[in-house]
Order: C-alpha cells, then structure tokens, then sequence
C-alpha cells in the first residue's frame, strides 16, 4: 500500500521516540549491570572483612579453649607448668582426650558463626529497675528502695537463663565461619601448641567437604561447590603461647608516695594504683607467631 | 477523481508547518535533554564506581600487606630491612645461645630481678642470680635475649619475638641495667622513655604512653628508638631528642616513621581518582598494631575521602618464617615454634 506524507511523518515520530527510548534502554542496562558489578565487589570486600572478622574470633577460641572447656580447669596447650601437651587437669591428667579437636592431629574443631537469640546466662538489657519515687515526703529508704536486684536475668526460670536459646537469629546464619586445627607435635618435645586456623566468610558453615556433612545440610554436591566457589577463605598458622604480661612496676607502687619510694609490700594494700592491678590482664594466653599461609594447606596438613 | 488527485498534490499550510515544526523540535529538544541528563547520570555513575572500585582495591592491597609485608620487605630480599640491625636480617638462634622454644615452664625464661626498681641495691644483688655473662646458658638466657634481639633485629622485633610476660631488664656481669634498658636518657638505642618513674616494665608499662615502629623510610634510625605515642602536656611531647636527622620522636614522628606507602595504581589514568595507601606498624599502647590508612582524592572535583582502619594479620616472626635468605636459608636458624 503507498504510503501518504501524514504515515511519513507519524514514522518520524516513531523512529525518534523508538531511537531515543532504545538509548535509554542500552543506558539503563550499563547502569544496572554497573551497579551489579559493584554489588558483587562490596560483597568481596565484605567477606574479606567477615574473614578477617574470624580471624579474631578463632584466636580467641584457641586462647579460651587453652584453659576451659573440656571439663575441668586446663593448663595451656603446653602445659605452663611443665611443658607437657596440654590441655591437663590440676593433677597433670590429660582432657579432651578423643578423635576429634582438641587432640593433636585430631579432626578440626568447626565454628559456625551467627547470633544467638539468647545467650546462655543473658542479662536482661532493662534499665532503672529501682527507679527513683518522686514523692520528696517519702522517707530515704523508700525513694531510694532497692527493692528489686540490679541487673537481673533476661529470663525468670533459672535452667532457662542457663541454658538459652541458641537457635540463630533470621539473618544471621550462613555468613561466616572458621575451623581450628591442632598440628601434631613433631617431638615429645613439641610444638603443641601450633594450630592451622581457618578463616571463611560464605555459606558453607564451616564444613570442609560435602561428604562432611550430615545428609541434607546442603542439596548436593553441586550447591555445595557453588557456595564454596562464592566464599572468601584465609588460612592461617598461629602459635600460642601461656605467657601473658602484667604491670610488674605497680606491684610497688603506692599512690601518694614518691615513686622512687617504691614498698617491697604493696600488693594489697587500698592505696595501690587502681588501673595498674599487678594481676594479668587476660588468663588466655598470647600469639607467639601468626603466618598467613599462600593458599589451602597441603596434606598432611589439614584445615 | 479530479478532486482527489488536486487534494493529493495539495502541500502544507503555513500553520501546519509551524505546528508540525514546533512539535519536532520539543520531541527533539526532549529527547537530547532526556539523552544528556541520562549520559551525564551515567558518566557520574561511572566515576563514581571507580571510586568505590579504588577504594575497594585499597582496602584489598593494605589486607595483603597487613599479611604479606611484602611492601615493607620484598621477598627477593632487595630491601634495606635485611642489612645487620634491621628487622628482617637473618638471625642464628643457635649461634646466639637462645635456641629453645620460649615455652613458659622453661626455667630459663623466669625474670630474675627487682621490680621494684633497676638500681637500687639495698633491695638485692639480683644479679648473683642472673646476669647476661653467667656461666649458665639458663641464667644467662634472660639478658642475652634483651641485649642481642634488640641488637640484631630492633626494638620492635624485640617485642615481636620476647614471650608475653617479658620484664625488659636484665643485668650484666657488675650488676648493673645497661642504660640501654633504663631511662638514662633520649635519642636512639634507649628502649626506654626518659621519665621519673624507674622501675623494670613488661609491655604494658612499657608502652604505655608510646612504642617502637618499624620503618623502611628512615631504616638507619628508627629500629631503635623509643617514641611517644601519647602528649601528656609539657612532658612527652615537649621532649626535644638527640638524633640530628629528626630531633622529634613524639606522636608525629611514630606516625611518620612508621607509614609504609603502596604504589596501588602508578599508571592510572590522568583523570581517575588518586588513591594512596598507607600501611604502618607499631607497638604501642600495650599492643602491636597494623593500621591501614586510604585516601581517595578526585581530580575533577577534590573531594578527599579517607578511610582507616586497624586489623590482625601476619607477626613478624610470621613474616620472617615466609621469607629466606638469597641462599634459600631461613631467617630465623634454631627457632621452634612453642
């Protein structure tokens, strides 16, 4: 059919608005894929951050590990009072004796990290609970009652404030992890106190293999190699070590009194500095060394 | 049929042309604005993801470094923290008498001294129980650990490799504190700050109001040097040093000393953002720290952005076990780990 002037220029129109809204099209999609490209850096450099963040949190299990949690009150890695493999009861007996973590060489010890919705012994966050009465005829004991204990537990029940509630948060699951592994000693002699940690940040939870973990924790092998393919994971060397500082000087030095005029007698007494206890710091040892390590270790190191 | 073939080759009035003229130019004008705002959205988009994308590669090259000191000390070991006295020179454990593995039960790892005060004898001679030259390798192993660390390595690796309880002091063969190890004084090798206050210190007390770096910038007189971290008033920071190439050592100094750049992007282009990275390392305020400080700087429009922050990585002694001498030998001989 020939085509009139009036169909040339609605075409004209339609050409324009159809060129334009195609360049709106192409700059809207490199906008979007812009912005998903970004999208999956700043999660990168999340997970380094959540890496980093176990990092910090495997040491401090390998520290508080050295002296609890194994049934009875332990005495390091290596035993501080005599260098033995630890960890050992008060009478040198060895505990956490097993397969598994904390035996030298044992399988590793795995971390799930995520938010409880209570924590076992949790504190109730309330505030004022003897608030002040604002009757100014009232007597002193009364305004200031005390009649109710000050903080008090999240929860009434005494085996339920024991025992929490250890379920996760919504959200707060399948985000990091770390697993701690015991290095066998290479002699009698040491070291036994050399641990591989590892460092992850992604949704695996901390399970090595898929064949590792109870059926039905993940589909199946493919999902499992997507979310371990999508994770960010750091390995690291650490070795710890019982001995821990003080402030040495402050044993003798009572406040008021010249500090050339130090007492040999000092611990104890009320006068003594009060942010310089001559006690530790922390019972849960320090880091002689920690070595990040180039990539997976190979066996027979594990991770 | 006339009438239609006439209406065929009829043309445009005049105010058709206007109108239809009119209107083609506000399609056109629309469109090029909506085009030049939705190019310009773009092209803002566009610098903007370079920004977060240095800021991110930043934050990824100060990681590496905080683990690999790679910066600090090339693995090719080209760099001038391998010469004698600097942190990454190699060290015979063996050789020095100091080869065991510094657990805490071992006897020769207890402090024997006055903590009290360095030197007042009235309390003790505690250097007939341990002093550096003893014949005992035990009794000596105290002194001998202080005096050639901090020798052959720097003050920093002092503190890096010394156990956790460590009380800084030792005694020589008369008796006496070197000065190195008491407040006699300012300038370099004095591992202690010049104050009243006299007595032995662990790392708390030792760092408490400053620290020792590590320093590639300034290698010949930062490894063993005491610098103030806190300014106290008129005390710390008025202290006016010895050291003729930079007479201060306060909070500014250690900052400065102590930054260690990364060449993130030497061949950007002219008009993408300058991001410049620092690394430092210290020990101060009772522990050793790895600081990462970014700054983005746009050349278009100057606006700065900074980002800090500290993280746990790699030790020295970490980073020493990564490397070895152009030999192939470690750096640390007859060192085990406890």
């Amino acid at each position: 059919m020939p085509s009139t002037p009036a169909m040339h220029r609605r075409a004209t129109v339609l050409i324009i608005v159809a060129g334009v809204a195609a360049m709106l099209a192409g700059i809207t999609v490199a906008f979007l894929t812009r912005m998903r490209s970004d999208a999956d850096e700043n999660r990168q450099t999340q997970q380094e951050f959540q890496a980093r963040i176990m990092l910090s949190a495997a040491l401090q299990y390998v520290q508080e590990t050295a002296r609890l949690g194994w049934g009875a009150e332990a005495y390091g890695w290596t035993d501080r009072r005599t260098g033995a493999s630890g960890p050992r009861d008060r009478f040198g007996v060895p505990l956490g004796a097993g397969s598994a973590f904390p035996a030298p060489g044992a399988d590793a010890a795995r971390c799930e990290a995520f938010v409880m919705r209570r924590p076992p012994f949790a504190i109730s966050p309330r505030t004022a609970l003897n608030p002040v009465l604002l009757d100014p005829a009232r007597p002193w004991s009364e305004i200031l009652g005390l009649t109710a204990f000050d903080p008090q537990p999240a929860v009434a029940r005494e085996d339920d404030f024991e025992a929490g509630d250890r379920a996760s948060r919504p959200g707060t699951s399948g985000r990091a992890w770390f697993r701690c592994w015991r290095m066998p000693a290479t002699s009698p002699d040491g070291p036994h106190a050399t641990f591989i940690v590892t460092c992850g940040a992604g949704a695996t939870l901390g399970w090595r293999r898929f064949a590792d973990a109870p059926p039905g924790t993940f589909p199946d092998q493919a999902a499992f190699d997507a979310l371990r393919g999508a994770e960010t994971i750091l390995w690291y060397e650490v070795a710890w070590s019982a001995a821990v500082g003080a402030g040495v000087t402050n044993h003798y030095w009572v406040v008021g009194e010249d500090q050339r005029g130090w007492r040999l007698n000092a611990i104890g007494s009320p006068r003594q500095h009060s942010w310089r206890r001559p006690h530790s710091r922390q019972f849960g040892g320090t880091f002689a060394s920690i070595r990040r390590l180039a990539g997976e270790p190979l066996p027979p190191l594990q991770w | 049929m006339h009438r239609t073939q006439a209406s065929r080759r009829r043309g445009y009035t005049l105010v058709e042309l206007l109108v239809s003229v009119s209107i083609g130019l506000a399609v056109c004008a629309t469109a090029f604005a909506v085009i030049r705002i939705a190019s310009q959205s773009l092209t803002a988009v566009e610098r903007l993801s370079i920004e977060n994308g240095l800021m991110r590669a930043a934050i990824h090259a100060g990681f590496d470094e905080v683990d690999t000191w790679e910066a600090l000390d090339p693995r090719d070991g080209s760099g001038p923290l391998r010469a004698a006295g600097q942190p990454f020179a190699a060290f015979d454990w063996t050789a020095e008498g100091l080869a065991h593995d510094m657990a805490q039960h071992h006897p020769a790892g207890l402090w024997r001294g006055c903590g009290a005060t360095h030197d007042q004898r009235k309390y003790g001679s505690y250097h007939v129980v341990a002093n550096r030259a003893d014949p005992d390798p035990d009794k000596r192993w105290y002194g001998q650990l202080l005096q050639r660390v901090g020798d052959s390595l720097g003050y920093y690796a002092l503190t890096d490799y010394a156990p956790g309880n460590t009380i800084y002091s030792y005694m020589d063969a008369y008796g006496d504190v070197p000065d190195e190890f008491k407040d006699s004084g300012y300038g370099a090798d004095h591992f202690y700050a010049p104050t009243r206050d006299i007595g032995p210190r662990d790392i708390h007390r030792l760092t408490e109001a400053g620290g020792f770096c590590i320093s590639r910038l300034f290698p010949s007189v930062s490894q063993h040097h005491f610098s103030f971290w806190d300014n106290w008033g008129a005390g710390f920071g008025a202290l006016v040093t010895t050291d003729p190439a930079d007479p201060r050592w306060d909070y500014a100094g250690i900052h400065g000393r102590s930054a260690q750049p990364l060449a993130l992007l030497p061949l950007r282009p002219s008009h993408w953002p300058e991001p410049t990275v620092v690394v430092r390392r210290f020990v101060a305020n009772y522990r050793h720290w790895a600081t990462v400080t970014i700054h983005v700087t746009s050349p278009l429009s100057g606006e700065r952005m900074k980002l800090f922050f500290s993280s746990l990585g790699t030790t020295l002694r970490g980073a020493r076990a990564m490397r070895t001498t152009p030999g192939g030998a470690t750096l640390d001989v007859g060192l085990a780990l406890p």
